[in-house]
Formats: C-alpha cells, sequence, structure tokens
C-alpha cells in the first residue's frame, strides 16, 4: 500500500540528527580529556553491495541492497592542543544548534505526514 | 528514544567531572600558601579524566567521561628566604608548585565546558519534549 512510504523515507534522517546530538554531547562531555578525538557521523543513504565473494562467473549473484547506515568516525585533523584533545566546544556547540533544527524539521515532517493520514482517513 | 536516559547521562559526566575539577581549582587557590601537618608545602591537586569506551553505548554514539583519579602533583618552588621557619640549612625554604594565574585561566575553561555541557543538557531535554508534544 506504500501509506507510511513519506514517514519511511524521513525516519533514517531522524536517526541521523538523533546519533548526531549524542555524538555531540560526547564530544562535549570529553572536551577536556587528554587524547580523546573528535567522534563524528557519517551518512551512508543507500549502496549496494555484494554480500557473497564471486568463486564461479557462471553463478549469477544479485547485489544485496542495503537501506541508510551510519558510520561513526573518530577525527583526526584539527586544532590540537597539549593534551591530544581536537575537540572545539565552540564547533561543537554551533553543529548542535544546527542539529537540534534539522531534527524539529524532520520530526515535523513526520508529524505532518501522519496528520494528513487522519485527514484522509476521517475524510474531513 | 529510550536511550534518551543514556544521553542524559553523557552530559551530567561531562558536568561533574568539570565540577571535580572546579573543586580541586578551589582547593588549590585556597591552600597557594599553606603547609601540611608534617610541614611539607601542600601539593597541587589534579584530577585525571578518562574518557569511558564502552562497546555497547559506543555503538549509540555515547562516550561519558569518568574522573579516574585525583592525583598530587610533585615538585615544590624553592625559594631563598633564611628567616622563614621552614628554611633548610641553606636558607632555602620549599613553598608549594601553585600558580595562581594558570589556576584562575584553568578555572574559566572549567565554567565554560560546564555551560557547555549544561546548555547540551537542555538540548536534549528540549528535543525530548518536543518529540512528545509533537505526538499529543
Amino acid at each position: 500500500m506504500g501509506l507510511f512510504k513519506g514517514v519511511d523515507e524521513v525516519v533514517p534522517y531522524l536517526d541521523y540528527t538523533w546519533l548526531k546530538h549524542k555524538i555531540i554531547l560526547s564530544n562535549l562531555a570529553n572536551a577536556d580529556t587528554p587524547h580523546y578525538k573528535e567522534l563524528n557521523v557519517r551518512f551512508v543513504p543507500f549502496e549496494k553491495e555484494l554480500a557473497l565473494k564471486i568463486t564461479n562467473p557462471k553463478k549469477q549473484i544479485q547485489p544485496v541492497q542495503t537501506g541508510p547506515h551510519f558510520d561513526i568516525l573518530e577525527k583526526e585533523s584539527g586544532l590540537v592542543g597539549n593534551d591530544r584533545n581536537n575537540v572545539s566546544i565552540e564547533k561543537q556547540m554551533a553543529e548542535a544548534n544546527a542539529n537540534y533544527i534539522a531534527y524539529e524539521t524532520y520530526m515535523k515532517m513526520v508529524t505532518d505526514n501522519i496528520n494528513e493520514l487522519n485527514t484522509a482517513i476521517k475524510g474531513q | 528514544m529510550l536511550d534518551i536516559f543514556n544521553a542524559f547521562d553523557v552530559s551530567a559526566s561531562g558536568m561533574y567531572a568539570e565540577r571535580i575539577r572546579m573543586n580541586t581549582i578551589a582547593s588549590n587557590l585556597a591552600n597557594y600558601e599553606s603547609y601540611k601537618n608534617d610541614g611539607t608545602p601542600y601539593q597541587k591537586l589534579e584530577p585525571v579524566f578518562q574518557a569511558v569506551y564502552d562497546n555497547n553505548l559506543l555503538s549509540d554514539g555515547l562516550v561519558p567521561v569518568n574522573v579516574s583519579e585525583i592525583r598530587q602533583s610533585n615538585g615544590f618552588k624553592l625559594i631563598y628566604d633564611p628567616s622563614n621557619p621552614h628554611a633548610n640549612a641553606q636558607g632555602y625554604v620549599r613553598e608549594p608548585n601553585i600558580n595562581v594565574t594558570t589556576e584562575m585561566v584553568d578555572m574559566i575553561t572549567a565554567t565554560q565546558s560546564y555551560q557547555a555541557n549544561l546548555s547540551a543538557f537542555n538540548m536534549t531535554k528540549n528535543i525530548a519534549q518536543f518529540t512528545i508534544n509533537s505526538w499529543t
């Protein structure tokens, strides 16, 4: 039926912003921890990959489609102080605010989608 | 969204660590001219922060901070003051190795880090509130 197609498309982005928020929290908590490196998250929207190694070329192996997923990465670059920590509080706060707005937008898209469905069901 | 409480815990761990740091700075400033009962100078206190990499939490992007120990730093300042009752045979006095300027700068850094964690904590609270309000 695909009733929730609109919602399903937004949910990965909602998950991404929530994960990013948690990563920003971790970076801020460890802003003064020696040797701590800033964490970041990468959103991989969609990719096709071969799940099996090709041993027989006659066999047709269909690529496996994987859904959106996230990679948590450690950032090696950036200004590093005496404590070898590369977290910038200002940058993290700016990212946190931008991410918060993104989260609100995605959440609004989900609720609007549900409300539209409600309207259609009730016929009002 | 059940892990929202873990998210609060991470910010709380950051605030707790910074508060411990503020406590040690306050002790260092209060005792920058003090001696212990045995006559040795007061030694600067330093908290040691350690990131907690737990695999379960890390997969959720959560890395809390822990104060692993509060250590006393070694070394003293040597001042030539023969009239001081703590002076040795050569006339030198050992004094606490505390630099007031360094402590004040550390205090500003700790305050800013605490505030950043508090802002992030409030932001998490707003996210939770917004999510709940969206469905009511």
